[in-house]
C-alpha cells in the first residue's frame, strides 16, 4: 500500500520546461509543465505570441528541443523577420529543420457547414509537423482565430480532444487565445483542459500602460500567484521575480558607517546596518541630496563601490551642486568607485529604470545603491502597483546585501494628508527626517531619527546645516531669549546661521 | 505514396463531367462513412452521370492536408464548375448547402 502511494507520488512529480524567458522560469519554479498543454490569454497586443514564439525559440537555441509555430493570425511573415532581428537564427533553424514554422489559413476559402465534422485535419497537420522536427515543444497561435466562424457546441468537445491528444504527443504545448469575446474561455476550457493557465494583461493605471503576466492555474505545481509586471521590448520579454526571493536573506551585524558623524552618533556611534534600507525624506531644499552624496563618499573612500542612481539631477550637476558644500565627487568617479545612473523619471519607464539599474549592479558589483529621489513613485496611491515593485527592489538589494539609500520628499505634513506614505515605513529599516523649520528669520532644518531598526538610535531633534565644509548636525540648544547658543558649534555653521 | 492508395474511392462516369468534387475524409470512421454514404445519395441524386468524386484518406495521404489547407474534416470540395467551394460536414443536413453544391 505503502508502496503505490510512494509511487503515484512520483509519477505525479511534475516535469518542468525551461522556457529561458528572464523572470518566468522563477515564478513558476522552472518553467511550463513538460509534455503538457499551457494556454496563454491576453488581450490584442498583450504579447502572447511574442513570448510564445520565445520559449520555442529558446527552446532550440538554449535546451537543444526543437519547436514547431503554428499560427493562425496573418501577418505571418512579418512574424518571422520581427524574430530574425533578435540573437537566433531563424532561416538557419528552418533550414535545419529545429523550427518548423506554418501558417494555417482558414479565411481564405468560403466554408459551407452541412452535419458533422471535427478538427481532425489540424491534427494530421501537427502531427507532420512534429514528424519533420522532432519537436518537443509547438505552439499553436491563436486557436479562437482559427475557428472564429464554427458552432461553439462542437468546438467545445474538439478543443478538448486536442488539448488530450497533445498531452498523448509528449509534447509541451502553448495555445493562445484571446480575452474577451473569445471562445476558449468562454467555454470555460480553461478550467478544464490545460494544465497551466497563463494571463497577460496590457492596462493602463494613470495614463501609464504597465504589461502585467498572472499565473491562473498551474496543475500540481506551486506557483507564485502574484500579478507580475514585465517589460516587452526589442531584445525579449523579462519578468520581475523579484518577490519570489525568500526572505531568508542573511542578516548581518555589520555597520557602515553614515560618513556624518554626528549622525553616526545618533545611531548607537556605529551608523547603518550593512545591507539594510535608510529612507531620507524631508520636504525640497532641506539637504537630502547631501546626506546622500556624504554617505557616498564615505562608502568610495573605504574603497567599495557606490552606485548613485540620479532621476532628477543630471549627474555632472550633482557632482556640481556637491562641490559647493565640499563633497568633492569627482575624484571617485574617475577611479571607478562612483558609478552613476541617470533617467528622467518618466514613470512609464520606471519598471525599465529596475532592470537597467539591476543590470548595473551584476557589471559593477556595488556594496551601496542611492535612488535619488523615488518621490514620484511614493505619489502614487496605496494600492500602487509600482510601489509594490520597489518594495520586491528593495528584498532583492537585501538578498544582494547592498545597503540602499533613497530620498523623497516626505515630510509629517504629508503623512496627514497622505497616509500611505506611512506605508513606505514597512519597507526601510532606517528612516532620517527632514524637516524644514525657520530659526531667527532664518532657515535651519530640524533633523532627526523616525526611526532605525534593530539599534537604540537617539530620539532628539537636531539642527542641520549645511556648509561649506558639507553637513552640520548639531544639538538645537536656546538660552532663556530662545537665541541659540553658538558656542559648541562650528565657525562654518555660526557662519551660515 | 502511391496513387493507389490516394484514391480510395472514384466514381467515374461515361459522360460528360460536369461536376467535379473532392472529398477529404480522416480514417474509417463513422464520421467517414457517414460524409461518404450521404455524399454519394445526394450526387446521385441530383447529379446522376453528370459528375467525377474522388474520396482521399487524409491518413495515408497527410501530405493532401497541408496542400489543400485542409483542417476540419470531412471537407468536400467543389473543383468543376468554378468558383472552388467547400462543404465541411457530414451533409446530414444537406438542404442547405444544395444550391452551393449543384450551381452551375
Amino acid at each position: 500500500m505503502k508502496n503505490s502511494v510512494q509511487k503515484i507520488q512520483k509519477n505525479e512529480m511534475l516535469e518542468k520546461s525551461k522556457t529561458g524567458i528572464f523572470g518566468f522560469d522563477d515564478i513558476t519554479f522552472g518553467g511550463l509543465p513538460k509534455s503538457r498543454p499551457t494556454l496563454i490569454v491576453g488581450g490584442i497586443g498583450s504579447g502572447k505570441t511574442f513570448m510564445s514564439m520565445l520559449f520555442i525559440l529558446n527552446g532550440i537555441s538554449d535546451f537543444k528541443e526543437n519547436g514547431v509555430f503554428m499560427t493562425f493570425e496573418e501577418r505571418s511573415d512579418e512574424l518571422i523577420t520581427n524574430f530574425s532581428n533578435l540573437k537566433y537564427d531563424i532561416n538557419e533553424y528552418l533550414e535545419k529543420k529545429n523550427l518548423y514554422f506554418e501558417h494555417l489559413h482558414i479565411g481564405q476559402y468560403e466554408l459551407h457547414e452541412s452535419g458533422k465534422y471535427n478538427i481532425e485535419g489540424l491534427f494530421v497537420r501537427i502531427e507532420q509537423a512534429i514528424k519533420i522536427t522532432n519537436a518537443k515543444r509547438i505552439v499553436l497561435d491563436s486557436l479562437d482565430t482559427l475557428f472564429s466562424n464554427l458552432d461553439i457546441s462542437l468546438l467545445r468537445s474538439e478543443f478538448k480532444r486536442l488539448f488530450s491528444w497533445l498531452k498523448e504527443k509528449n509534447i509541451t504545448a502553448i495555445i493562445t487565445a484571446e480575452v474577451g469575446d473569445i471562445y476558449l474561455t468562454r467555454l470555460g476550457l480553461e478550467e478544464n483542459v490545460a494544465d497551466c493557465v497563463i494571463e497577460l494583461s496590457n492596462r493602463i493605471t494613470n495614463q501609464i500602460s504597465t504589461r502585467r503576466l498572472r499565473i491562473l492555474k498551474y496543475r500540481g505545481s506551486y506557483h507564485a500567484n502574484n500579478e507580475y509586471p514585465f517589460i516587452l521590448d526589442m531584445n525579449g520579454i523579462y519578468i520581475f521575480p523579484l518577490a519570489t526571493q525568500s526572505y531568508n536573506f542573511e542578516i548581518t551585524t555589520e555597520r557602515i558607517s553614515s560618513g556624518i558623524t554626528k549622525l553616526d552618533q545618533m545611531l548607537e556611534n556605529k551608523g547603518f546596518y550593512l545591507g539594510s534600507s535608510i529612507l531620507i525624506s524631508g520636504s525640497a531644499g532641506t539637504g537630502k541630496t547631501s546626506i546622500a552624496a556624504t554617505f557616498s563618499r564615505s562608502i568610495c573612500n573605504l574603497n567599495k563601490i557606490c552606485l548613485y542612481c540620479a532621476f532628477e539631477e543630471a549627474p555632472n550637476q550633482i557632482l556640481r551642486n556637491m562641490k559647493s558644500i565640499g563633497i568633492d565627487l569627482e575624484k571617485y568617479t574617475q577611479n571607478k568607485l562612483l558609478h552613476f545612473y541617470y533617467a528622467r523619471p518618466s514613470l512609464q519607464n520606471l519598471e525599465l529604470h529596475f532592470m537597467g539599474i539591476k543590470e548595473m549592479i551584476n557589471q559593477v558589483n556595488p556594496s551601496v545603491i542611492i535612488l535619488d529621489p523615488i518621490t514620484n513613485l511614493m505619489t502614487e496611491g496605496p494600492s500602487s502597483d509600482i510601489r509594490s515593485m520597489l518594495t520586491r527592489f528593495i528584498d532583492y538589494l537585501k538578498t544582494k546585501k547592498i545597503t540602499v539609500m533613497f530620498n523623497a520628499a516626505i515630510t509629517i505634513g504629508t503623512i496627514a494628508t497622505n497616509p500611505s506614505d506611512e506605508g513606505i515605513s514597512s519597507m526601510v529599516d532606517t528612516w532620517l527626517m527632514l524637516e524644514d523649520a525657520k530659526f531667527n528669520n532664518k532657515r535651519m532644518s530640524s533633523f532627526y531619527v523616525m526611526k532605525s531598526r534593530g539599534m537604540n538610535h537617539s530620539k532628539n531633534e537636531m539642527s542641520f546645516v549645511l556648509s561649506d565644509n558639507g553637513i552640520e548636525i548639531f544639538e538645537k540648544q536656546t538660552n532663556q531669549n530662545n537665541k541659540l547658543i553658538k558656542e559648541n558649534m562650528s565657525p562654518q555653521v555660526v557662519a551660515e546661521l | 505514396m502511391s496513387k493507389k492508395n490516394r484514391v480510395v474511392e472514384q466514381i467515374k462516369n461515361n459522360t460528360e463531367k460536369k461536376y467535379f468534387f473532392e472529398l477529404f475524409i480522416y480514417k474509417n470512421t463513422v464520421l467517414s462513412k457517414n460524409a461518404i454514404t450521404n455524399i454519394k445519395s445526394i450526387l446521385n441524386k441530383y447529379l446522376k452521370n453528370k459528375f467525377q468524386l474522388i474520396i482521399t484518406d487524409v491518413d495515408k495521404l497527410p501530405e493532401a492536408a497541408i496542400k489543400e489547407d485542409i483542417l476540419i474534416m470531412p471537407i468536400l470540395i467543389k473543383r468543376n464548375p468554378k468558383p472552388e467551394i467547400r462543404i465541411i460536414g457530414d451533409f446530414t443536413n444537406p438542404k442547405n448547402i444544395l444550391k452551393e453544391l449543384l450551381i452551375n
